[in-house]
This record gives structure tokens, sequence and C-alpha cells, in this order.
């Protein structure tokens, strides 16, 4: 009997906590790189992982917002190319770094607005929606440079943005903790979070209970669109060069991360930390593959069969608990 | 109607861990002849009905058709023996044409593989023809009005060599004129040898169309009457007749200010609503399921657009939206706790502390002690049993959600209205009576209090005044000496 009630608390407890059962499987991967190759634990390929899972954590962040709505953003990977390419541009032309910063991240604002306005006023699927963003700001990145890639020759830019250290600590990461922090606290500790989550979990007592359900939500996807636009200027800085293509599937990495996280589809979870937790699952694969030499075709296939199990498992937990 | 027995149904009992819902009742029908089944929400209609169907099984007492004694385990086999419902929800799929509503699961082919639409279309139309009206099977059912998406049922129901056809509730949803056709239909039926069981509150309708009538009441079986003979008083009394006991505590004094009222509110569903709530008052909006109290209560509350004037204590306030209303201190429970009140999702903590939650804020920061603290408070002060406030809302029970419902409103200050619509619906007797205790309670405090509820001794014994609700409208008003259940009853049909 005492046997199985602690089985039951361990249940119970991975429940309510899924990152566990992520960040079990987080040593489990990297002992299966560690052992397959010797150049994966070491220090210079450490600080590679951390930079890769550094720029998915960003907009993975932003997605976890938008997932505790309900809803999702397909959009970001599309809004990130715009600005990337867009910021290439003016610095192309000589515009001071200051209004390429406030440009940028006005179109990934404004993109995301537009996002959160069709959804709410129109009553719109959000993929759907988003969806039709990628193709806007992809064609508009594409007529931008007309297909071409922009270099750029902006040193202090790519230093302050990613390239840089301080501390002997890169820069990019400094850059994520302050998201990291700031988005945290908003979601676990403000109203404003408080009010994400209920719309999320319940839009219908959320409007019950006086909480204004469309303006969450438009808020909620302006914020994704601005840090898209962020992930844009971290991009640029990491290439030096604007290229329209840039943050393709970015939005898949982004959902992984916040689902490996524990965060769900019907706007449940929402652990920002857990969210860290996934990046770096998602970080750490993408590299091992390389460094394992599997091909990077191949490399998509193992991440799309271990989001698949991810989301089969978590299901399945959450039904279980149901019962 | 010739005589012949088409159904009988003797002593069927149904029981569920630790109720009796259905306690040896009987129940016949005869070929040609419609059979009113009535009785108050709750009296056991619907129950009987699924088992008719073959959706659940009796634990005792059995079934005849024409004389046989017939099992039915699942809906298939009494569909075999001729029995269709039509549910007070219509059950058919609104994206497909009509035709292939009706020939769902069914269809016909040619070929093996493709559908044969022509000789569907074709048999559909001598259905309707039957039926005497003119639907096109190749619209989509999502295009015709509520009205004939029934008849489509009825002819969904003839396709299957119906010979007892189960109508609930049919009219619910349909304007007089529509209601006329369903009747001229019910009759021809009726002159083909079809045996209807028909199940309505409105009794003017039994006149109308039926033969005989049966009453239930809490389960039980109070007997069947020729309804041509039978005045529409006796039926009445036969529906509501139960001994009341002294589960309902009152002790709410009213006080002489108005403190809400509400002036010529229309909005799509109701319209003409005026009437007011003095401090410290119990008001009871009464009327049958559907007659549009809900609505009245989502209009007041901002969740529907509305006109008209709303006062709190003698000042006019303007209220689109709900946190409008929150605003000026109006706390409404819904009816759908899971749907409407609760993020099930989550914490105890943190669905009672939703509203409140700018409160326990301080530059954006939630205290979480703060929280705690006053969350823990309430789930004392109402008994709410959880293990911990942490433990998830979807865990716990009917009248322990409820009560989470309840406190997060309870922790705003000095509520003016407590609207509460069903508040016990589907909870236990003893979370029912602290619930009651609540009511006045916070009725003691001064708030003005609107109770919607189907539960008629409830609404009798807990309300001081009572406004009933027909068709979108107030239909009469009653004071507490004059209420009982025959008046409101009379009010409601």
């Amino acid at each position: 009997m005492a046997d199985q009630s602690s089985v039951r608390n361990v249940k119970k407890f991975l429940q309510r906590n899924p990152q566990v059962a992520t960040l079990i499987g987080f040593v489990g991967i990297i002992i299966v790189f560690a052992t397959l190759s010797p150049n994966f634990l070491t220090a210079n390929n450490i600080s590679n992982i951390i930079n890769q899972s550094a720029s998915i954590s960003i907009v993975a962040f932003g997605m976890t917002m938008v997932l505790l709505t309900g809803g999702i953003d397909l959009s970001i990977g599309g809004i990130l190319g715009l600005v990337c390419v867009v910021a290439a541009k003016l610095f192309s032309f000589g515009v001071p770094l200051p209004i390429i910063i406030l440009t940028g991240l006005a179109i990934g604002a404004f993109v995301g607005f537009v996002n959160g306005l069709i959804i709410t006023q129109f009553n719109i699927q959000p993929f759907l929606v988003t969806m039709g963003m990628v193709s806007i700001t992809r064609g508009l990145a594409q007529y931008t440079t007309n297909g071409q890639s922009i270099f750029i020759k902006a040193d202090f830019f790519r230093l302050a943005i990613s390239q840089g250290r301080l501390f002997g600590i890169p820069v990019l990461l400094y850059w994520v903790a302050l998201f990291l922090v700031v988005i945290y606290f908003l979601v676990s500790h403000t109203p404003f979070g408080r009010r994400i989550q209920a719309v999320g979990g319940n839009s219908e007592a959320a409007l019950f209970s006086g909480i204004k359900v469309n303006r969450v939500k438009i808020i909620v996807y302006t914020m994704s669109g601005l840090i898209a636009a962020t992930a844009g200027f971290v991009t640029l800085s990491r290439l030096s060069s604007g290229l329209p293509t840039v943050g393709a599937g970015i939005e898949m990495d982004a959902i992984a991360s916040a689902v490996l996280g524990g965060t769900g589809f019907n706007g449940e979870g929402g652990n920002i930390l857990g969210t860290v937790l996934g990046a770096l699952v998602i970080g750490t694969i993408t590299n091992g593959l390389t460094v394992l030499g599997v091909d990077s075709y191949l490399q998509n296939v193992v991440k799309g069969v271990i989001i698949i199990l991810t989301v089969v498992a978590s299901v399945s937990l959450a039904k279980k608990s149901e019962r | 109607m010739d005589g012949h027995i088409l159904l009988k149904m003797e002593g069927i009992a149904k029981e569920y861990p630790g109720s009796l819902v259905l306690d040896n009742v009987n129940f016949e029908l005869k070929r040609g002849e419609v059979h009113v089944l009535c009785g108050e929400n709750g009296a056991g209609k619907s129950t009987l009905m699924r088992i008719l169907a073959g959706l659940i099984q009796p634990t005792k007492g059995s079934i005849y058709i024409d004389g046989e004694k017939a099992v039915f385990s699942t809906p298939k086999e009494a569909e075999a023996k001729g029995v269709a419902i039509i549910h007070q929800e219509l059950s058919l799929c609104p994206t497909i044409s009509v035709a292939e509503n009706i020939f769902l699961g069914k269809e016909k082919t040619k070929h093996r593989f493709f559908l044969d639409k022509k000789a569907m279309h074709k048999e559909c139309e001598a259905l309707f023809e039957k039926i005497k009206c003119y639907i096109d099977p190749s619209d989509n059912l999502a295009m015709l009005t509520t009205a004939d998406q029934q008849l489509v049922q009825i002819a969904k129901a003839l396709s299957l060599n119906t010979k007892i056809l189960v109508m609930d509730e049919p009219f619910s949803s349909l304007s007089d004129d529509e209601a006329a056709v369903l009747f001229d239909i019910m009759d021809s039926l009726r002159s083909h040898g079809v045996g209807i069981i028909y199940i309505d509150h409105r009794i003017d309708n039994f006149y109308k169309i039926g033969d005989r009538v049966t009453v239930l009441r809490d389960g039980k079986y109070v007997g069947v009457k020729e309804i041509a003979a039978t005045g529409k008083d006796e039926i009445i009394k036969m529906m509501v007749g139960r001994e009341l006991n002294d589960i309902y505590p009152k002790y709410n004094k009213v006080q002489d200010e108005i403190m809400f009222s509400v002036k010529n509110m229309e909005s799509d569903y109701v319209k003409d609503i005026t009437f007011d709530v003095k401090k410290g008052e119990i008001f009871g909006l009464g009327g049958l399921v559907g007659a549009g109290r809900t609505e009245i209560l989502r209009a007041i509350f901002g969740i529907d657009a509305k006109s008209g004037t709303i006062e709190i204590n003698g000042l006019c306030v303007e209220i689109g939206k709900p946190w409008d209303a929150i605003k000026e201190r109006i706390v409404y429970i819904p009816e759908d706790r899971k749907r409407q009140g609760l993020f099930l999702g989550r914490s105890v903590r943190f669905n009672s502390s939703i509203i409140f939650i700018d409160k326990l804020a301080k530059y954006f920061h939630i205290n979480r002690k703060k929280e705690r603290a006053s969350v823990n408070k309430e789930v004392e002060s109402l008994k709410i049993k959880v293990a911990s406030i942490g433990d998830l809302v979807s865990n716990l029970s009917g009248g322990n959600q409820q009560k989470v419902v309840l406190s997060k409103w309870l922790m705003m200050e000095n509520i003016n209205l407590l609207i509460l619509d069903e508040p016990t619906r589907g909870i236990d007797i003893g979370a029912k009576y602290e619930i009651y205790k609540l009511i006045n309670d916070l009725a003691c405090c001064g708030i003005a209090v609107i109770l919607v509820t189907s539960d008629l001794p409830e609404l009798l014994n807990l309300t001081d005044r009572v406004a009933v609700v027909r068709n979108g409208m107030i239909s009469g008003r009653l004071n507490r000496d004059e209420l009982s259940q025959e008046s409101v009853m009379a009010l409601c049909v």
C-alpha cells in the first residue's frame, strides 16, 4: 500500500511539474551525446550550446505567453526576418542606430498588434491569422531586399547585441537574462500575468470575472511581435547580414521549447523557467546532432519526432489526471 | 387509437449510488396515441426516456413492446424495435445536407463506394411528403430554421420505421406558428398509427394535442389521466404536490430603500424588463428553463448588449460590459460553473483571487503572502474542503467548486447586488443548506439579491418577492404571501 501511494504521489508530482520529466530527458540526452562524441562536453561546445539555446529562448518566452492565452503565434519567424532585413537596409543607408532599433521594434509591435486585432475583432483562429501573417512578412522581407542578402558593417551593434563579452560572459546571455527576468516576473508575479493565464484557462469565465479578454490578447500578441523583432536584431548581429529567409522554422523551436517546459495548448502551465529548460533541450539536440555529423535535414526529422513524443506524453499525463 | 398497446413499461426503477432516480414507475403507450409525460425538472422524465432508448439500463422493471418483453442494452437495439427520440438539443450535424443527415450512417450507395444522392433525395422527398412539409433535401442543415430542423429530425425518425416517437420539449424553441405546423404533423403521425410520447412543461399544449398524461414527481409515478377529462389545476397539483420540509433557512430582513432597479430593459432575448430589489431583499426570478431568466441576468451584468436604464442606490449607471458591472459592485454567480465560473486547470488560490488580484498587488507585484492569507480566510469561512489552496479545482466536488466560485466574489467589499443563477444545481443537500444560509447572511448585510432557480421549493422558500418570466417577458409578480407552487406554475405555463 505504501508503495502504491508513493507511486501515485510521484505521478501527481509529475503531472503538476511536467518540466521534471523534461529535465530527466535533458540529462539523458546529454549522457547519450557525451558517450557518442568526445567533442560534445568541451568548454567550447558547451558555450555553443548556450548560445544556440539563448536565441531560441527569447522567442520562446513570447510564445509561452501566447500559448498561455490559449492562442499560437506562427508569425514570429516572419517578423524576425522582416525586421532583420529592414534593419540591415537602414544600416546600409547609414541611419543612426537608435532609429534603426526603434523602427525595427515598431514593425514587430505593429505586426503583432494587427495579429491580435484580427484575432479578437473577427474571432478567428490565431493559427490562421498568424499563418497568413507569415506570408505577408516574408513577402515584404523578400521585396525589401529583392531576395538578396545585405551585409552590414556595424561593429558596435554586433558587439553590443551578441558577439561581445562582458566579464567573460557573452553579451547575448545578459540580454536573455533580462528578458527572462522581466517576462518571468510579468507572467508569474503580476496581476496582468494572472489575467493572461485566466484568458487561456477559460476565456468565458475570464469574461464573467470582468477581465477585458480582447485587450489582454491584443497586448500579448503585440508583445510577441516585439520580442520577435528583438530576435531579429539578435540574428542580424550574429550573421552580420540581413537575409530575408532567416528565422524560418523558429516558431517550431519556440513552440517546442514552451511545450517541453510544461506549457500546453489550452492555456495550462506557463512556467517561464520551464521554457528556458525547453530551449536548452532544443538547443542541445540541434547542437549534438551537428557534432555527431547528422545531416541537417535529418536533424529536423529527429527534432520533429522528439516534439511529437513530448506532446503525446503530456496529453496522456493530462488525461490520467482527469480520471 | 385502436386500443392496441404498443409499449408498456412496468415497475421501472433506476438507482445511482446514493440516489434513487426512478422508483417503481409505470408507463403505457397505445397505437395512435399522443401520451404526455410531465413533471417538474428532475422528476425523472428524461431518465425514463433514456431507459426506453437503451442509453441506460433500469435497475428494476421490464419493458414490453407489442406485448413482447424487450431488453435494450444499446440504442441500436431500441432503434431496431422502432423507438426513436427527438432530443431537446438538436442531434443533427449542421455542416452537411438535409439528405445526408437523414441517411447518416445508413447511406445509400451505388457501385458500393459512391453515394447514390438521387435515391436519397427521392426518399427524402417522400418522407417530407408524408409530413406535408417542403424542405429541399440538398440544403445544408445550418441554412434551415430551428423549426425546419425539428422537422428534419422527425423525418429522420420516420425513415427508421418508427412506431414509438419520443419528443422531448419539441416546442421550447418554436414560435406559435411553427408550433402549429408541428401539431398538425403530430396529428397526422397519430392517424398513421405512430405512438408519440411527448414531454413538455406548458400545460396549455397538452390540451391541444395530448390524449393521456402520465405525471412523475421526484422519480415516482403519480398517475395517469385522460387529458380531456382533467382540469389544468388537477395536473398542476399532481406535478407539485410534495411536502416541504425545513431545509430552507430564512432570516433576512427587507429594508425600505431600493438598492437596485432596472427599467424597460431590452436585449435580443428579453424585452420590457422592469423590476427593483430592495436592500436586504431576496428577489426571485421564476419561470421554466429557456424562458429568459438567465438572459435577463446576462443583460444586467453586461454580457449581452441591452437598452434600458439601471439604477443603483438611486443613481443611474451605465453597464456595457462585465467590468462596468463589477465596478458598480454587482456580483454574478453564473449558471454553468464549469464553463463560466471556474478555471478548472488552476488552483483554488488562482480561482479565488482572480477578481481581487489588483488589490493584492503593489507596484505590479502580487503579494503572495497576502494572497495566501486572504484566500485561506475565505476558504475557512466558506468551509471549502481542500487539503491546501494549491489544489486544482477540477479535483473538488461540485459543492466545493461552487463555493470556490462564491469565494472569488465574496472577497469584494461592499457588494451592492448579488446575482445567483441556479446556485445549487447539481450539488448535495448539505452544501445547499450552507449556500442558503450564506444567501441569508449576505442579505442581512444589506445586499440586494436576485435568485434564479429551477428548483421550485427553493424559489418559494428563500425569496421575498418573485417575478415570473415567460417568453422573455415578465408574465406576473407575486409577493411572499401570494407565493405557492400553483400560483408560480400558473404564470409559467
